[in-house]
């Protein structure tokens, strides 16, 4: 083997490549992190214009290090623990909030061949995540032992579980397009199209999987767990300093996770449609990384256009939603795309 | 060496899970271990090259079946669930049918031969990706079960309904 | 899977689809006659297709399922099992207020999932089938909410049969680790190696320890008076009879085709099960006072006679099995079926005490519970001898003498009770209460139920004067069993 002109004596191979994975790992979760802080400072300056306000301003040139500030103030906060709560469960569950969205983005392909885990399930495993995802929110819910926080963790589970099977179920019709679950794959698939994304074809399923992905991720109009004028924060209303900033960057971290997989699955990921690069050549110098961070800040500022315009639903609504209309329609999204690709293979 | 010491892991620490499971006062956290346990056993499907039933062990089991046992869990009046007994006085019945299977195993074990390999050997799978070579087993060969397995999911479902809905 | 494939699968496709029609019919219409009707009809229609696909016989759809003489034989019986039992719900729901549409589409169901066990022959379609079965059985013994045994024995029974269902997988884990193979007749082939008799015999037994929950044998026969009591009458009569039925038939396959006398620790199992049955069976029986539970106790001690013919193995032993599970059936239904038509609204009529004298003021419905009794007790003439008459042929060509004197035994103590349960039906009423002429208070029988309890009586008594017709079908089936 050889790296930078060096050659590696056998053996040290694993070594090496240990060391370039946690290398990638380094910049991946780095730069998430970095797109979390300011995903806040996004949010607040896109609805407070929406809004007609200007957001935060005072901090930095336009609030520009607002995030900055918000993030140290939260790392000097007193962390508090209940005198009732469950200690353990209390403590653990922020971290798998944060773990199993963190982990998401190891299958999650940013550019051409530059992925962290490249494996053949990773649709699957990113389905799986978010669902364990659930368990941060529900143990938080149960071991804080207050019912705001207990509302708020029944509510999330209920919610997590219906929208799941629309999640998964709208996916089928990626993967039945595609005839893959890995997601570079599923790239390459969209790429053997003239349109290049499987946003027109799956126009349904992508629909289907917006509205699950706000669901999933609590997000308004589906952010009852943490409905402010019910339940205060609802599941980690007892959580200060640290704990809550993880909720916080987990959260995000959600919606990033959530728009790269609907930008890899409906938009092509790094890639452009080819009717656009035969008309525009001069499109294929920008790298592909420009596209896909375009087309994943597209997708977070839909989050914030829809917090900013819809109001929350009611709890029986959300779930008549999820199980009377988006389950039912990712159904026959399923049936039609089969039928469609046994005529037309 | 490698694979020894992975599956010796997975071993131990499942059993050692299982054993806190059934020994935890609070159910709570009963349901918590039995999630590590899962994820555990998505591990060992890993390990075996069964990537697509290790990703359906988390999604199913640890992500929607799990769920809906905390939720039943943590509707229970846990006070009285902590300061009771954990086993009932029927304990000693349980342990008897363990140590029968116990030793039920520990006398077959020793006698398994090494069984006949199928069509579907690990290069295979490799080359064909776990989803699909479990994908075109279900749908060819194992067709029939795979309806009929269906129907058992309907009959949970009428029965469900039925006893859960209020009557008029 | 080509036509003739399907056409074979026929009577297994149409109870199938009309469970599912039948649940899209109940959301349009609540009709409760509908419903019967409906059911009926596609039972009916499914057992007449068993002719159909008899043309096509033995034929092997898939590695699952085998339509062999043997299994629709089976088949039929499970049908008009099914066939009874909806007659028998249709006046006994009718009467209450509970969902009617769906007891019927579970019913449906659960009558599929015991068919499949019997045409069954690979350890996917046998799972598969116990668990259609058993999951319908969840709800339809809780079909009574409001009440708290209904609802004891629902929870009774989907425990304990989870419990027993991982002992089958863990069984049948064992002797597909050990094969390669979950085929039956591969099983029986591959299986024929020495070296493999350990690992065999500990699947084997698991497969036997799940089995026997389901059979309801001792020591595993704990739910079973509790959820005979608890469960409504017509699905008690299911599951005493199409139930048990089902795996019996699946159990003979399987183990005929294993070659049960080579697993030694096997066969001593069976054999202790079957002794244990017959004899506390019986003697539980004797201190009862429910009916319901009379019969529970009585189905167990009916049970260990039956494995006595499955130790035994060979053809007359198969014969016997057959002969003899069509007059439990036929019997059964009938003693449920009185209890189930005479049940009013306020509670199932399982009460002993409530039936004293009723031989004076209701001769026929006496005299029909009487000849089920007897057919149960295994008094000539009645279906019942000949069939305990048959094992204990087959027994003793085998040479099960210890078994054998159970069986004699165990019976000698069921005559008690069942004459007992006589006794109190030809009673006099405590004078004071207005003498015997006022007799049982309890309700008629009502049209269907006179029509269908004097049917079964019928087929009692034939099968148990002039058997020869049913013998010589049997005798035909069992020859084409093993190829």
């Amino acid at each position: 083997m050889n790296i930078f002109g060096f050659s590696v004596p056998a053996g040290y191979e694993f070594i090496i490549n240990l060391v370039i994975l946690l290398i990638k790992i380094g910049i991946v979760v780095g730069i998430t992190m970095l797109h979390v802080l300011y995903a806040t400072y996004f949010e607040r300056k896109v609805i407070g214009h929406m809004q007609i306000r200007l957001g935060p301003m005072r901090t930095g040139f336009h609030g520009f290090l607002q995030p900055v500030a918000d993030g140290l103030k939260l790392f000097f906060k007193e962390d508090i623990i209940p005198a009732q709560a469950d200690r353990t469960v209390f403590k653990i569950a922020p971290v798998i909030f944060v773990f199993a969205a963190l982990s998401s983005l190891a299958v999650v392909p940013f550019f051409d061949g530059f992925v962290i885990a490249n494996v053949n399930i990773a649709l699957l495993y990113v389905l799986a995540m978010s669902s364990l995802g659930a368990y941060g929110v529900i143990m938080a819910g149960w071991a804080s032992n207050s019912k705001y926080s207990f509302l708020g963790g029944l509510r999330s589970s209920a919610q997590v579980i219906s929208y799941e099977v629309a999640l998964g179920l709208s996916l089928v019709g990626v993967m039945l397009m595609a005839g893959s679950l890995n997601l570079s794959e599923i790239v390459s698939a969209q790429q053997q199209h003239w349109y290049g994304m499987f946003l027109f074809p799956q126009c349904i399923g992508y629909f289907v999987f917006m509205v699950s992905a706000f669901a999933e991720t609590n997000r308004t109009p589906f952010d009852l767990p943490e409905a402010e004028s019910e339940l205060v924060a609802g599941y980690f209303v007892e959580y200060s300093g640290m704990r809550f900033a993880l909720y916080y960057a987990g959260e995000y971290i959600g919606m990033i996770v959530m728009s790269s997989i609907a930008v890899l699955c409906y938009w092509g990921g790094w890639t452009l449609p080819p009717f656009l690069l035969k008309a525009l050549p001069f499109l294929a110098v920008v790298p592909g990384i420009v596209w896909f961070l375009l087309k994943v800040y597209f997708h977070i500022f839909l989050y914030y256009w829809v917090r900013a315009t819809v109001p929350r639903y009611r709890y029986d609504q959300l779930m008549g939603l999820g199980w009377k209309v988006m389950i039912p329609l990712a159904l026959a999204n399923i049936v039609v795309t089969s039928v469609v690709r046994y005529i037309v293979p | 060496m490698l694979p020894k010491i992975f599956f010796g892991y997975f071993a131990v620490v499942m059993v050692v899970l299982s054993l806190l499971i059934v020994t935890r006062k609070n159910p709570v956290h009963s349901v918590l271990w039995m999630l590590a346990l899962f994820f555990h056993i998505a591990g060992l499907y890993l390990f075996l090259n069964a990537e697509f039933l290790a990703a359906v062990q988390v999604i199913l089991y640890a992500g929607a079946i799990l769920v809906l046992f905390l939720f039943v869990v943590m509707m229970l009046n846990l006070k009285e669930e902590v300061m009771g007994e954990r086993f009932g006085k029927e304990w000693p019945v349980g342990i008897s049918i363990g140590a029968f299977i116990l030793v039920l195993f520990f006398f077959t074990i020793n006698k398994f031969s090494q069984g006949p390999t199928g069509q579907y050997t690990i290069e295979r799978i490799k080359a064909e990706t776990h989803t699909k070579a479990i994908g075109s087993v279900l749908y060819t060969e194992f067709l029939l079960p795979f309806e009929i397995a269906s129907l058992i999911l309907l009959i949970a479902i009428v029965g469900a309904i039925v006893l859960a809905k209020k009557t008029k | 899977m080509n036509s003739a494939d399907f056409i074979a699968l026929l009577p297994l496709i149409v109870p199938a689809l009309a469970s599912v029609v039948l649940l899209l019919l109940i959301t349009f219409s609540r009709s409760h006659a509908v419903s019967v009707l409906f059911t009926l009809g596609s039972l009916l229609l499914s057992f007449l297709l068993l002719f159909v696909a008899g043309g096509g016989t033995p034929r092997r759809v898939t590695p699952l399922f085998i339509m062999d003489a043997y299994s629709l034989f089976f088949i039929g019986l499970l049908f008009i099992a099914g066939i009874v039992v909806a007659v028998m719900s249709s006046r006994y729901l009718g009467e209450r207020s509970m969902e009617r549409g769906e007891y019927y589409v579970l019913l449906l169901l659960a009558t599929l999932g015991a068919s499949v066990l019997a045409a069954g022959s690979h350890f996917a379609s046998f799972f598969a089938g116990l668990e259609i079965l058993s999951v319908s059985l969840y709800t339809l013994i809780a079909y009574r909410r409001n009440d708290d045994r209904g609802n004891e024995a629902g929870l009774k029974y989907l425990i304990l049969a989870a419990a027993s269902s991982s002992f089958l997988l863990f069984g049948m884990a064992l002797v597909y680790a050990q094969t390669g193979s979950m085929d039956f007749f591969q099983l029986a082939e591959g299986g024929r190696v020495p070296d493999l008799t350990v690992v065999l015999s500990a699947g084997l037994l698991l497969i036997t320890v799940g089995v026997g929950f389901k059979l309801a044998v001792v020591p595993f026969h704990l739910w079973t008076p509790d959820v005979y009591e608890g469960a409504p009458a017509p699905v008690a009569a299911f599951i005493a009879t199409s139930s048990k039925g089902a795996i019996f038939a699946l159990l003979m396959r399987y183990f005929s085709l294993m070659d049960l006398q080579r697993f030694p620790a096997v066969w001593y199992g069976i054999a202790g099960i079957a002794v244990a049955s017959m004899l506390i069976g019986n003697l539980l029986a004797l201190r009862q006072n429910n009916l319901k539970r009379i019969l529970a106790y009585s189905s167990i001690a009916h049970m260990g006679y039956l494995l006595v013919a499955v130790l035994a193995g060979g053809t007359v032993a198969k014969t016997a099995v057959g002969y003899y599970l069509a007059a439990y059936f036929a019997t059964m239904l009938g003693a449920f079926g009185v209890i189930a038509f005479l049940s009013g609204e306020e509670g199932d009529a399982e009460n002993l005490e409530a039936y004293r004298g009723m031989a004076w003021s209701r001769p026929w419905t006496a005299g029909v519970f009487v000849a089920m009794l007897l057919s149960l007790a295994g008094i000539p003439l009645t279906a019942g001898f000949i069939g305990k008459f048959y094992v204990v042929a087959a027994g003793a060509g085998a040479a099960l003498w210890i078994p054998l004197i159970v069986l004699v035994a165990g019976s000698t103590i069921g005559l008690y009770y069942y004459l007992r349960i006589v006794a109190v039906l030809y009673g006099r009423v405590p004078e004071g209460e207005g003498g015997a002429v006022t007799g049982f208070p309890g309700r008629v029988l009502g049209m269907t139920g006179g029509i269908l309890l004097t049917v079964l009586t019928f087929a009692l008594l034939w099968l148990g004067v002039y058997p020869a017709p049913l013998i010589r079908i049997l005798q035909a089936t069992v020859a084409r069993l093993v190829p």
